[in-house]
This record gives structure tokens, C-alpha cells and sequence, in this order.
């Protein structure tokens, strides 16, 4: 009772073995998938907490907080899930702990895999662990849409020929702004220009001002004729279900699986891609520098990187977020756990090209100049 | 050091408030510090050209939706003062819904899949909704009617207590013997006098409507957003720009917010030298009473669906367009929040039952300690009006500054306090009216027979007082429990409410969950006013 009272007033930390873990909230799958994964975890005496958070820029600071205190020991964050600009921010900050890929599960994860590797195009440095993958994809209502968009020119003929039933997250928004990139991989001739930092792209930058030449276009077609975007693409879910929209970005390739089944969307839900090649990228976990319990931090994550754990969130009944584990490395019955249920919801594996995340510099360039347009 | 003691003893009410009101000087000198170090003249200019629609938007919409409460607010008390008084008690329930649910459920009546699409879809026959067409207008336009719905019983409770204090009855005879007409009574004389005294309750819906993020984000128009947005999100932001913007935007919101209170204290002065010139001719006010009652009925309606409508989805699985009612109905969403949120639910009812019951006796302990009742008063009053002036959102940004200074004290304590200092106005208040409205002739009488002031209070003023320290304590803790940005600004996602939890789920995609949710967000404090509503035939704010 006395540490309880101590602790409301002043920072002390209660227990040895709880680890903090700084994750978004927003989903039930997940939240899920992360409890049941606290269960797992009290077996070796852990105590996972699931810290729901709405934004991982709000972790960001509170560690930006505790280096300018100079609290390089205490942090009460001890593992977050994070990627793209955020890691690139915290890596250059040093506010990352590492190598944390000393651990044992590593061994299942190619070292070669440069999407594993590629933070939206920062080297990973050891400072993270990858913990998913993702791809762009298009889901749609295979009742409204016979012939789903595989091409920019086949979406720009969908968009105009069915207006109001498509649009995107609202800039700067983390899938919009991967919506911006994918339609510009689709743009440019020379892919290359992305994966170099935006500086080299000579003002007037070329492919941004066609980007916004198209989305110019195509924006008095969107729901809402392009003057109100939605929030998130979790927003876009419940639109696509009552055929609002008939159409709608996300990037999990199994998310129409795990809604249909959950009763969010309609059995004729589908998913497809850009058949030139759709987006890619990872999400990571990444300990904090001044965790106070990074050895425990340490075991949470080999533990997140266990056939076990990524097959069950593989799982399309359980979260269906795709492993970053290579199955050539397993033994044939670890491969077993990953032959889950086929489903006609999910998007089909090795049919898309997977195209890595153009150079981080680019995601302020997209979002300032959309907001510069459209604001 | 005797003398020092005495000192100390005889004014402990003013030490203690002087304590308080040092805490939030400390808090606002340190936000307007770090503003002015910052300053960069020629990027606020720049950043203010930038964002002109935006503040232009900002201002208008909220000084509409003021007015319209207000004026909507006006018609319903006159209804409810003349007609149906007993039917006020029902208003204190609907102050108890969350505005996160309320934001939600406008949104999902008004959409092209939503409730009224779906009733018409049922007339009409069409199995797709139609476009959805809404643009920044018709945003700004339900943004403005939300909110002005919103704060209307919130401003009905309060105006209600003020037409009976002012006896607007014997106003209203007294007019009438002097030849002029009922709805010369009512706007030449009973609204002036009443506007006049709705002054704090107005300027609580000034600065809330310039620092809420809830009705601006989900109701208001997106190009450009309003700046209360704006500023979140430059908080959240990675975006070097957005950064940038953060200092120019508290500036910008701070002088909105004092512009604004500054327009419409002009436009009170106005409007009341008007009216205090005019004659209306009219024999009787029976169409604003008829306004009163369609108003009434409007809000009340409004909430109900929304209520109704939370809980079907709450409990509806697969119910999409252009089902009215779900086929199916399961639990699970309920079940998902019991299994996951339950202690957080209890711990938040926990924290603010205790903030609220502390800060009560916080204040009860000044009054009754000190000889000097009206210095105390005046000093809370000023206490309160600094916490009320200044947006919430840059009063937040600027605890969570100091947190970063003063690191010793834990995020908790911070959390606390942020919690405590917002309903410290609402708890000063309402306890002074109640403390206005008890008959001084009793304590006059128990002092007469030596009785202490320890005991007068026990044996006398509290069982006076019980139900409105009841209503007191329902206030503070919905208040508490309905704070929402000290979890995002203050604690940065580390603590928070079930309140915080609730909005985070409906950024996810089970609409059933965060339905569920918002349900049980909605229960703690409804229970509360649905208890007082039934001790009291007559609600008094």
C-alpha cells in the first residue's frame, strides 16, 4: 500500500518483471492478439503491458523528454512497435537501444532480406526487430465491382465512371501518404529516383507535381467529391460494408479475411493489388535507451519472433498480420503451423511484386505538398 | 514564532488558496514563457497567413454555435420555466453523454449509410446509399448545430436556476400591470437581465468550443481543419512543419479565444441596449413558448436516437445498409470490453469519484474555515476564471512542459492534478449558489445558541445542502470522468481514462466494440443523474 501511495507522487517503479509495451489500440484483433500474448508470456514470469496508445509520435516524445532529463536509466517504456519516419526520428535522436538482434529467434529471420532490413529506406542497424510485413492492397465489393482496378489508368476509369464510391485516408495520414506513394511508383518511369533521398529530385520535383496534377483530377470523383477525407483506413471499413464506398485501400493483404470475419465487412468482400508491383513494408519492435528492463525487453521480443507466436498472428482467425520469418529456415512441422485456412478474402501470395518503401525524405515531401494543395 | 503560528492558523484557507492559485500562475507564466522565448516574429506572420481560412473557420463556427446555443437555450428555459418545470430533470441526464459518443452517433445519423439513410432507403427502395456529397459548408454547418445542441441543456440547467432567482414570474406581472405586453416582458427585460447572468456559463462554452478536439475533428470541416485540430496535430506530428506551427498556433488560439469573448460581450451590450428600446406589440409570447417546446423536443429527440442507436450497434452484428434494425445480436463487444477494460472502467470511476469528492471537501474545508467567507469566494473566483479563460489544450501543453522540467513528481501526480484543476470551477460554482441559497437566518440562529461552526455545519447545512452536494458531486464527476486530452497531452498515451480508451477504439475497425464502449462510457454517469433526477421533481443548478 505504502509503494502504491509513494509511487502515484513520485517516479518509482513497481514490479522487476513488467514490461510496458507501447502499441496502438485501435484494433480489436490485435489488442487480442497481444493479450493472448501477455497469457503466453506469464509463463516465464513476464508481465506484458499493453499500453494503448492512439499515436507512437506520442512515445516518441515522451523519449525525446527523458533525453533532454538526462534519464538515460529509468525509462518507464520498455518495448514499442513502430516503423517509417518514427524509427527514422528515434534513430537519429539515439533514442534507440541496440543491437537488439542478438536474440535467439533471430535465426529464423533471412539477414539478406533487404525489406526486412530497410526501415522506408534507413538501415535498421540492429536498433529494431521486424515483427510483420504488409502490402499495399485494394479491397472492394466483388458485388459492386466485377473487374477490380489493377493499373493507375484502370483506377483513374473506376473513379470516374463511379463517382463518390473510392478515397483515401486524409493526409498526413500513414496509409494516404502510402496511397501518394504507391500511385507515384506507378507514375515515374525510373523507379530508382525513389529510393534516393527527395533533395536529389531537382525543384521543381517532377513526379510530386504530377502527382498532384492527378490527384487534382481525380478529387472532384472521390466520396464526398474529394472535399472530406476520412480520418484512418479503419474509418474506410465500415463505408466499404455498407457500400458508401466500394472500394477502399489498406495494408494488410489478409484484413478483408479477419473482417469478414469478425462480421465487419460482407462475405463478397475482395482483396487485389497494383499488378506492377504494390508497396511493401515492415513494422518493427524496438526497445527503448533507457528501458531499465532491457534484458526482459529482450525475451518479450524473442518471444514475438517465435514460429509459434508469428504463426498465430499469421492466424487469419487471429490477427493475420504475414510473418517475417523465412520458411525455409524452420523445420518442416514450424512450416505446418503456417499452412493456415485458404481464403478467397485474402490477397493471393507472390501474384503482386512487392516493391520496397521509396526513401523516408519522401514521405514529408508527399505530405507538405498535398497539404500545400488541398489545405 | 507564536505570532507567526497564529498567523498561519487564522488564514489557512488564504495559504492554501494562495498555493493553488500560485500552481496555475506557475502553469500559465510558464506557457506564455515559453511562447515569448520562442517567438519568431516572421514565422508566426508566415504561419498566420497560412492558416487564416482556418482561424476565419475556427471564429466563425464557434461564435455561431454560441449564439445558437444560447438563443436555443433561452426558448427552452422560457418553455420549461413556464410550463413544464418538473420536465428539467430529465435535461441532467442527457449532460452525462459523452461527447465522443455524441460526435459519433451525429456523424453516423447524418451519413449517407446512417439511420435517416437507412429510414429512407426503407420508403424508398434503394439497396446502395446514395453519394455522399458533404462538403466543408454543410461540415461547418453540422459542426455548428452539434455543438450549439450539445451545451444546450448544459446552458437550460443553469438558466433555469437564473430565471427563478431573478423571479422572472413577478417581472413578467409587473410589465403586464404597466400596460406593456407578455413578449415585451420577456425580450425587453426578462432576456437582458437573464443574458446577464448566463455570462460564465457562456464564456465555459467559449473556451471549450476553442479548445475541444472531439466535435472539431469528427464533425468540422477538414480544408482547412479548425486550428483546435491543428494543434493536435502538430503535437503528434513527425512533420518538421508541423512542428513549427505549434508555438504560432497557441498564440493564435489564445487571442481567438479572447477575441471571441470580447465580440460577444460586445454583441450582449448591443443586442440588450436594443431591446431595452423597444415594444413589441404582440398580446401573448405563445409562438416562442411553441419555439421553446419544438426545441425542447428537437434535443431530446436527437439524443435519444443517438442513445438508441449506440446501443444497437453496440449490439447489432453485421448490420449494414439498408437494414434499420440488425438481424442478429451478440454481446461480443460488450464481452471484448469486460475482458479487457474492466479495471480500467473501475479505476476511472474510482479516480474520479475520489477527485470529485476531494475537491468538494476542498472547497466546503475553505468556506467553513475562514471568518472571511467573501474573500474566499472572490479568490476561488479568480482562480477559476484563470483556469477557465485559458484553452484546455494550451493549459494541458503547458503542465506537460513543466512535467518535463520538474521530473521528480511522477506522470501520475501530473495526471491528477490536471484532472482536479478542471473541476475545481464547476465544484466552486455550484457549492457558492448553494451556499447563496441557504437561509443565513438558521446559522444566525445556532450562533445565537453557541453552537460551533464545526457542528452548525454537520447538524445543520449539510442536511440542507445533502442533495445539492449530491448534484454537486454528479457534475464534478462526469466532468472528471469525461476529460479526454489529459491522456493525449499530458500523460502522452501512458495513463488515461476509459474515456481515452473509448475514442481510441473507434479509430479502429469494429464499430461494435467502440459502440459497446461508448455504452459503458455513458453508464457511470447517467446512473448518477438518473439517481439525482429521481430525488429531486425540480433540478437546480
Amino acid at each position: 500500500m505504502n509503494v502504491f501511495l509513494i509511487n502515484i507522487f513520485i517516479n518509482v517503479s513497481l514490479y522487476s518483471k513488467e514490461i510496458n509495451f507501447h502499441a496502438w489500440g485501435g484494433s480489436v484483433v490485435i489488442n487480442n492478439f497481444i493479450s493472448q500474448a501477455g497469457q503466453n508470456l506469464k509463463k516465464n514470469d513476464i508481465d506484458l503491458r499493453h499500453t494503448k496508445i492512439t499515436d507512437i509520435a506520442e512515445t516518441v516524445k515522451i523519449l525525446l523528454s527523458d533525453k533532454k532529463n538526462n534519464n538515460f536509466k529509468n525509462g518507464k517504456i520498455d518495448l514499442i512497435w513502430v516503423n517509417g519516419e518514427n524509427f527514422q526520428r528515434l534513430k537519429k535522436n539515439q533514442l534507440l537501444f541496440g543491437p537488439v538482434d542478438q536474440v535467439n529467434n533471430y535465426m529464423y529471420i533471412n539477414r539478406k532480406d533487404a525489406s526486412l532490413h530497410f526501415d522506408f529506406g534507413e538501415p535498421v542497424e540492429g536498433f529494431e526487430v521486424p515483427w510483420g510485413r504488409a502490402q499495399f492492397v485494394m479491397i472492394y465489393d466483388s458485388q459492386m465491382i466485377d473487374k477490380p482496378p489493377q493499373t493507375i489508368s484502370q483506377l483513374v476509369h473506376f473513379i470516374k465512371n463511379n463517382p463518390g464510391r473510392f478515397t483515401y485516408p486524409q493526409i498526413p495520414n500513414f496509409h494516404g501518404t502510402t496511397f501518394l506513394k504507391q500511385l507515384l511508383y506507378e507514375m515515374v518511369e525510373d523507379n530508382s529516383i525513389l529510393q534516393k533521398p527527395f533533395s536529389s529530385c531537382l525543384s521543381p520535383c517532377k513526379p510530386i507535381e504530377n502527382l498532384m496534377l492527378f490527384l487534382k483530377d481525380i478529387h472532384p470523383f472521390l466520396w464526398n467529391k474529394g472535399k472530406r477525407f476520412p480520418n484512418s483506413i479503419s474509418e474506410t471499413i465500415p463505408m466499404l460494408s455498407n457500400r458508401e464506398i466500394w472500394l477502399t485501400i489498406n495494408f494488410n493483404p489478409n484484413a478483408a479475411a479477419t473482417n469478414v470475419k469478425n462480421g465487419n465487412l460482407r462475405d463478397v468482400t475482395r482483396t487485389t493489388s497494383f499488378i506492377n508491383g504494390a508497396i511493401g513494408n515492415t513494422h518493427y519492435l524496438a526497445i527503448p535507451f533507457n528501458s531499465s528492463k532491457k534484458t526482459v525487453s529482450l525475451e518479450v521480443i524473442n518471444y514475438f519472433i517465435s514460429p509459434q507466436s508469428q504463426a498465430d498472428k499469421a492466424n487469419i482467425e487471429i490477427w493475420g498480420d504475414p510473418t517475417v520469418l523465412d520458411l525455409n529456415k524452420m523445420s518442416a512441422e514450424q512450416q505446418n503451423m503456417f499452412l493456415g485456412k485458404q481464403s478467397i478474402h485474402v490477397l493471393p501470395s507472390n501474384k503482386f511484386p512487392y516493391l520496397l518503401e521509396p526513401h523516408h525524405s519522401w514521405t514529408e515531401a508527399i505530405e507538405n505538398e498535398w497539404l500545400k494543395t488541398f489545405n | 514564532m507564536n505570532g507567526l503560528r497564529h498567523l498561519i492558523k487564522s488564514n489557512f484557507s488564504y495559504w492554501i488558496l494562495l498555493f493553488l492559485f500560485g500552481l496555475i500562475a506557475l502553469v500559465i507564466s510558464n506557457i506564455c514563457y515559453q511562447v515569448i522565448s520562442k517567438l519568431d516574429i516572421h514565422s508566426f506572420l508566415f504561419h498566420f497567413n497560412d492558416l487564416l481560412i482556418s482561424i476565419s473557420i475556427t471564429f466563425f463556427n464557434n461564435i455561431i454555435a454560441t449564439i445558437l446555443a444560447v438563443i436555443i437555450a433561452f426558448l427552452i428555459t422560457n418553455y420549461l420555466y413556464n410550463k413544464k418545470f418538473f420536465k428539467s430533470s430529465f435535461l441532467i441526464i442527457l449532460i452525462s453523454f459523452p461527447h465522443i459518443s455524441y460526435c459519433i452517433g451525429i456523424t453516423y445519423l447524418f451519413a449517407t449509410s446512417g439511420f435517416f439513410a437507412r429510414l429512407f432507403a426503407f420508403f424508398y427502395g434503394n439497396n446502395i446509399p446514395f453519394i455522399s456529397e458533404r462538403g466543408d459548408a454543410s461540415s461547418s454547418l453540422i459542426y455548428i448545430i452539434g455543438l450549439a445542441l450539445r451545451e444546450v441543456p448544459f446552458l437550460v440547467l443553469i438558466g433555469l436556476s437564473v430565471l427563478k432567482k431573478i423571479n422572472a414570474m413577478q417581472i413578467q406581472k409587473q410589465v403586464l400591470v404597466l400596460g406593456h405586453s407578455s413578449l415585451s416582458a420577456l425580450l425587453c427585460c426578462i432576456f437582458p437581465i437573464w443574458l446577464k447572468s448566463m455570462g460564465l456559463p457562456i464564456l465555459i462554452i467559449v473556451t471549450f468550443c476553442f479548445s475541444n478536439y472531439e466535435f472539431s475533428s469528427i464533425l468540422g470541416p477538414q480544408f482547412p481543419h479548425m486550428i483546435n485540430v491543428k494543434i493536435i496535430e502538430s503535437w503528434y506530428s513527425t512533420n518538421f512543419d508541423l512542428i513549427q506551427q505549434m508555438n504560432s498556433l497557441i498564440i493564435i488560439t489564445t487571442l481567438s479565444s479572447i477575441l471571441a469573448l470580447i465580440a460577444l460581450y460586445t454583441l450582449m451590450q448591443i443586442l440588450i441596449g436594443y431591446l431595452k428600446n423597444q415594444k413589441f406589440l404582440g398580446s401573448n409570447n405563445y409562438n416562442l413558448f411553441l419555439l421553446g417546446k419544438i426545441f425542447y423536443f428537437i434535443v431530446i429527440a436527437i439524443f435519444t436516437i443517438i442513445i438508441f442507436i449506440t446501443s444497437l450497434l453496440s449490439i447489432g452484428e453485421s448490420w449494414f445498409f439498408p437494414t434499420i434494425i440488425p438481424s442478429s445480436f451478440s454481446l461480443r463487444g460488450f464481452n471484448y470490453m469486460v475482458d479487457n477494460y474492466l479495471w480500467l472502467f473501475f479505476s476511472s470511476i474510482f479516480i474520479s469519484s475520489i477527485i470529485s469528492i476531494l475537491c468538494i471537501l476542498f472547497i466546503v474545508i475553505l468556506i467553513e474555515t475562514s471568518k472571511e467567507t467573501k474573500n474566499i469566494y472572490k479568490f476561488l473566483f479568480i482562480i477559476s476564471l484563470m483556469i477557465l479563460v485559458m484553452p484546455q489544450n494550451i493549459m494541458l501543453i503547458s503542465i506537460a512542459n513543466l512535467m518535463e522540467q520538474l521530473t521528480f513528481f511522477s506522470v501520475s501526480l501530473w495526471f491528477y492534478f490536471s484532472l482536479f484543476i478542471y473541476i475545481v470551477p464547476y465544484t466552486y460554482f455550484m457549492l457558492r449558489q448553494s451556499y447563496d441559497d441557504l437561509n443565513p437566518q438558521y446559522i444566525h440562529s445556532s450562533n445565537i445558541l453557541g453552537i460551533t461552526r464545526f457542528k452548525s455545519f454537520f447538524l445543520i447545512k449539510l442536511p440542507m445542502m445533502f442533495n445539492d452536494f449530491l448534484l454537486i458531486f454528479g457534475v464534478s464527476f462526469s466532468v472528471c470522468f469525461y476529460q479526454f486530452l489529459q491522456g493525449i497531452i499530458v500523460t502522452k498515451g501512458e495513463h488515461g481514462l476509459f474515456n481515452n480508451e473509448v475514442y481510441i477504439l473507434f479509430s479502429g475497425e469494429s464499430i461494435q466494440t467502440a459502440s459497446a464502449g461508448s455504452m459503458m462510457n455513458f453508464l457511470p454517469a447517467a446512473l448518477i443523474f438518473i439517481i439525482i433526477s429521481l430525488r429531486y421533481r425540480y433540478v437546480r443548478v
